[in-house]
C-alpha cells in the first residue's frame, strides 16, 4: 500500500513489517442479528465486535435532549482478551476510551434529527493486541452506517508510533509498550478534519508532522477498505 | 454534474453531484456540493436528490396510515408503540363516545388499532388520531412485520398489488405505512397471502419483481 | 421498548405447535446448526466461540496462581462468570451480571463442577498455600434463545482446550514453566441440555420469540455416561413428573449430539 508516499524508510519491524504497512485487516458489517446496526474486527490478533442500538426513545427526562439524540457509547474489554485476566466492568481506563470513542465519531453523526432520543454504541474487545481504540472507532463508524444512522461521513482511525528512532504506522502490542511514542488519530477524511488525537510518548516537531501525515495515509486507506466493506453488503442483495 | 448513477448504492459522505438539485430524504448540502448522509439507494428525480435506505426504521409524517399497539394509558392519553423511533400518543378526547366515563371499556393496553398520525412536532412526538372512516381496533386477522422498502413496494409504486391480493385470495389487507400489514380471511390465504410478502420483502430491489409477484398472486 | 408483534406471534406459534411444527420448521427435538470454534482467543488459556443457531457465546478460560480457599486447602479454584452484552439484545443493559446472568453462571459452574469435569486437587500446587484460579468468562455476543446449553458447551469446550503452563514447587518456592503447556486433568466430560415447556409441548433449544412465551424450562446437565450431574428448573410454571422424567429421557437423547460435537474439538 501507499506506493506513492515519498518517504524512504528501509527500517524493517519486528513482525516484518516495513514502517508503513498495516496489519492484516478483515472488517464485516451486519454480523448481529438483533442489533440495529454491527460490525465485527480483527485486526492481527485483535478482535472487536461492535453493536448499535437506535435511535430509540429515551423515556427518561433526566437523560434526554430536546434538541438532539443522546450518543451513549461503552467501550468494554473481555476478561479473556489481555494477558493478565481483566476483572469485568468499567474502569478508568475503558471510561476515558468510551469518552474518547464517542466524542470522535459525534461530530460525524445528524444528532440533531433525533431529538429526545438515544443512540448506543457498545465496542467489546474480545482479544486486544495493541490499537483497540482507533479499532473501536472504525468498527463503531461502520457499525452506525450499517444501522442507516445518518452521518456526515465514515470516521476513519489508525495510530502512529516512534519505535527504535523511526516513524511506524500502525503499532503492535509490543511496539506499544517499548516503543517511544504512540499516538491514535481519526479523521473525517471526506474534509480531512481531526476528530480524535491523542500522544503519549516522545516526538520531536518534525517528527510529530511525519507522523500524522504517515497516519493520515493509513486512515485513508483504512477508509478505502470500510467503504469497500459497506458495498460487499449490498452488492449481493441487488 | 452527478457524481454517481440513478439507483447506485451509495455510503454516507459521498458526493453526489453539484449541479442544482433540491434536497431529498438521505441527503445534505455543503458548500454548494450535495452528499449523501446514509447507506442507500440514490434515486434522481427530475430536480429533487433523495437516498432511500434498505432498512431504516419508520419516521412518522402527517396523514400516515398506522398500525399501533397500546401500551400504556394515562387519564389524559394512550401511549402507542407504532413500530418506530418514537413512542405515538392518542389524546382520550378524541374518542367519539364522551359519555363513557370508564374509558378502559373502550381501549385497553395491549389492544392493537388502526390510527392516522394527525401531528408530528419539532421534537417529534406523535400525535394520533381515531377521527376517520375505518380507523379503529382490531379484533381478528394477522399482523406481519415488514421493511420499510416492501411497503414502499406494496403501497406507493404498485398499490394495484394489494388490490390484486384482496381480489384473487378474497381477503381483507391494509398496508400500514409503519412497516406492519394486516391480513384477515381464511386461514390458506393468510398463508399464500405471508409467503408472497415474505418474498417480497427478501427480495425488495429484484428485477421484474412485479411481474413475479404478480404470477404468485395468481397460481398460488 | 415492547416488541409489537409479539402478541401476533403467540397465536401463530401455538398454531404450529398444533401442527407438529415450529417456527424455523425444526421439529419439537432438534437443535439449531451448532458450531464451535475452539482456540479463538489466543490469549486466553483456553477458549470457543459457540453458536447455536443465531446465538453466539463466546467463553475464555485464564488461569493464575492464587491461594487456595481455607476450608478446601488441597483443590484448585475454578469461578465461572456470565456477561450477558448490550449488543446481544436491546433490552440487555450495562452493569454487574443481572439475576439472569447469575443463574446461567451458576448452573454452568454447577455442571462443571460437580461432574466432576476437571481433578482439581491436581490444579493444587502446594497444599495450603498456592494452586491454579481458572476463571471462566461466558460472554453472550449475540442472543436469540436457549442461552443455556449455548454458555454450557462453550465453556466445556473452552475447559477442554485449556492449556495451563506448568508449575512445580522447588524447596518452596513456586517455579512457573510458560513453555510447557499442560492440558487440564479432565475427569468427567459433562454438558448441559435445557428442555422447555411451550404451551404444553416440551421443545428443546428454543428460539428468543418461544423464549418469550414458554411457560418454564428444566435445564439438566449429564456426565458422559449418561448420569445427571445438575439440574435447574427456571420460569414461573409448574412440571408435572411425568414432563420431568419425558423432559430427562429427552434431554439425555440429545445429550448424546452435544457429546459427539464435543468428541470432534477434543483430538
Amino acid at each position: 500500500m501507499n506506493e506513492g508516499f515519498t518517504l524512504k524508510d528501509e527500517f524493517i519491524r519486528e513482525d516484518g513489517r516495513t514502517y508503513n504497512t498495516l496489519r492484516n485487516m478483515k472488517l464485516e458489517v451486519g454480523v448481529l442479528n438483533n442489533a440495529d446496526g454491527s460490525a465485527y474486527i480483527e485486526c492481527g490478533n485483535n478482535k472487536i465486535i461492535v453493536g448499535v442500538y437506535g435511535p430509540r426513545e429515551l423515556y427518561s427526562k433526566k437523560h434526554s435532549k430536546p434538541d438532539g439524540a443522546v450518543l451513549r457509547c461503552k467501550y468494554n474489554m473481555a476478561p479473556f482478551s489481555v494477558t493478565e485476566r481483566k476483572r469485568p466492568g468499567p474502569d478508568r481506563r475503558s471510561t476515558e476510551i468510551s469518552k474518547l470513542i464517542s466524542e470522535a465519531i459525534t461530530p460525524s453523526i445528524f444528532l440533531e434529527k433525533f431529538p429526545r432520543a438515544s443512540i448506543d454504541i457498545s465496542i467489546e474487545v474480545l482479544e486486544a493486541e495493541g490499537g483497540t481504540r482507533c479499532l473501536g472507532i472504525i468498527g463503531a463508524s461502520l457499525a452506525l452506517a450499517d444501522a442507516e444512522i445518518p452521518m456526515r461521513d465514515l470516521i476513519s482511525a489508525c495510530a502512529v508510533g516512534k519505535v527504535d528512532d523511526h516513524i511506524v504506522l500502525d503499532l503492535s502490542e509490543k511496539e506499544d509498550k517499548e516503543g517511544q511514542a504512540d499516538m491514535p488519530v481519526a479523521i473525517m477524511p471526506r474534509t480531512r478534519e481531526i476528530t480524535f488525537l491523542q500522544m503519549d510518548g516522545h516526538l520531536t516537531g518534525p517528527e510529530f508532522d511525519k507522523a500524522l501525515q504517515l497516519a493520515f495515509d493509513g486512515c485513508e486507506f483504512i477508509y478505502q477498505l470500510q467503504q469497500q466493506t459497506l458495498f460487499n453488503k449490498y452488492e449481493g442483495g441487488l | 454534474m452527478l457524481y454517481v448513477d440513478n439507483k447506485e448504492v451509495v455510503l454516507p459522505g459521498m458526493l453526489l453531484t453539484d449541479g442544482n438539485y433540491k434536497l431529498g430524504r438521505g441527503t445534505f448540502k455543503e458548500k454548494g456540493k450535495i452528499y449523501s448522509n446514509m447507506t442507500g439507494l440514490v434515486y434522481f428525480d427530475s430536480d429533487i436528490v433523495s437516498v432511500i435506505p434498505f432498512k431504516n426504521a419508520y419516521k412518522p409524517k402527517y396523514g400516515d396510515l398506522v398500525i399501533g399497539r397500546v401500551t400504556s394509558s394515562s387519564y389524559s392519553s394512550w401511549g402507542i408503540n407504532i413500530n418506530s423511533t418514537y413512542q405515538g400518543f392518542l389524546p382520550t378526547s378524541e374518542l367519539y363516545d364522551n359519555q363513557e366515563h370508564n374509558i378502559s371499556h373502550i381501549i385497553n393496553v395491549r389492544d392493537m388499532l388502526l390510527l392516522r398520525v394527525s401531528n408530528v412536532d419539532e421534537i417529534n412526538r406523535v400525535k394520533l388520531t381515531l377521527r376517520a372512516h375505518g380507523l379503529g381496533k382490531f379484533n381478528q386477522g394477522v399482523i406481519i412485520k415488514v421493511k420499510q422498502p416492501t411497503v414502499h413496494f406494496l403501497s406507493e409504486e404498485n398499490a394495484f398489488l394489494t388490490t390484486l391480493i384482496q381480489e384473487y385470495t378474497q381477503t381483507d389487507v391494509i398496508v400500514a405505512k409503519n412497516g406492519l400489514i394486516w391480513i384477515n380471511g381464511l386461514k390458506e390465504n393468510i398463508k399464500n397471502i405471508m409467503t408472497i410478502i415474505e418474498f417480497i420483502d427478501e427480495n425488495p430491489f429484484m428485477h421484474n419483481l412485479v411481474k413475479k409477484v404478480q404470477s404468485m398472486i395468481i397460481n398460488p | 421498548m415492547v416488541n409489537v408483534i409479539s402478541e401476533v406471534s403467540e397465536e401463530k406459534i401455538l398454531d404450529l405447535i398444533n401442527q407438529e411444527t415450529r417456527i424455523d420448521k425444526r421439529s419439537f427435538e432438534e437443535y439449531r446448526d451448532i458450531t464451535v470454534k475452539t482456540d479463538y482467543i489466543s490469549k486466553a488459556n483456553g477458549s470457543a466461540l459457540v453458536s447455536i443457531g443465531a446465538t453466539t457465546v463466546v467463553a475464555g478460560v485464564k488461569a493464575s496462581i492464587t491461594t487456595p480457599f481455607a476450608n478446601t486447602p488441597d483443590e484448585g479454584i475454578i469461578i465461572t462468570n456470565t456477561e450477558l452484552l448490550a449488543i446481544a439484545n436491546k433490552n440487555f443493559e450495562y452493569g454487574p451480571p443481572n439475576k439472569f446472568a447469575v443463574e446461567i453462571s451458576r448452573v454452568v459452574d454447577r455442571c462443571i463442577r460437580e461432574a466432576p469435569l476437571i481433578d482439581l486437587k491436581q490444579l493444587c500446587i502446594v497444599e495450603g498455600s498456592t494452586c491454579w484460579k481458572l476463571h471462566i468468562d461466558i460472554y453472550l455476543l449475540d442472543f436469540d434463545g436457549n442461552i443455556m446449553d449455548a454458555a454450557g458447551l462453550a465453556a466445556v469446550c473452552a475447559l477442554l482446550t485449556t492449556k495451563i503452563p506448568t508449575a512445580t514447587s522447588i524447596n518452596g518456592e513456586i517455579n512457573i514453566d510458560e513453555n510447557t503447556k499442560t492440558k487440564l486433568p479432565i475427569k468427567n466430560k459433562s454438558i448441559l441440555c435445557s428442555v422447555c415447556k411451550l404451551f404444553n409441548q416440551l421443545v428443546i433449544d428454543p428460539v428468543s420469540v418461544e423464549e418469550s412465551l414458554m411457560d418454564a424450562s428444566i435445564s439438566i446437565g449429564f456426565r458422559e455416561d449418561g448420569s445427571l450431574c445438575a439440574i435447574q428448573k427456571c420460569g414461573f410454571e409448574p412440571f408435572t413428573i411425568t414432563e420431568v422424567r419425558n423432559a430427562i429421557n429427552i434431554a439425555f437423547k440429545k445429550s448424546t449430539e452435544l457429546f459427539n460435537i464435543i468428541e470432534t474439538i477434543d483430538k
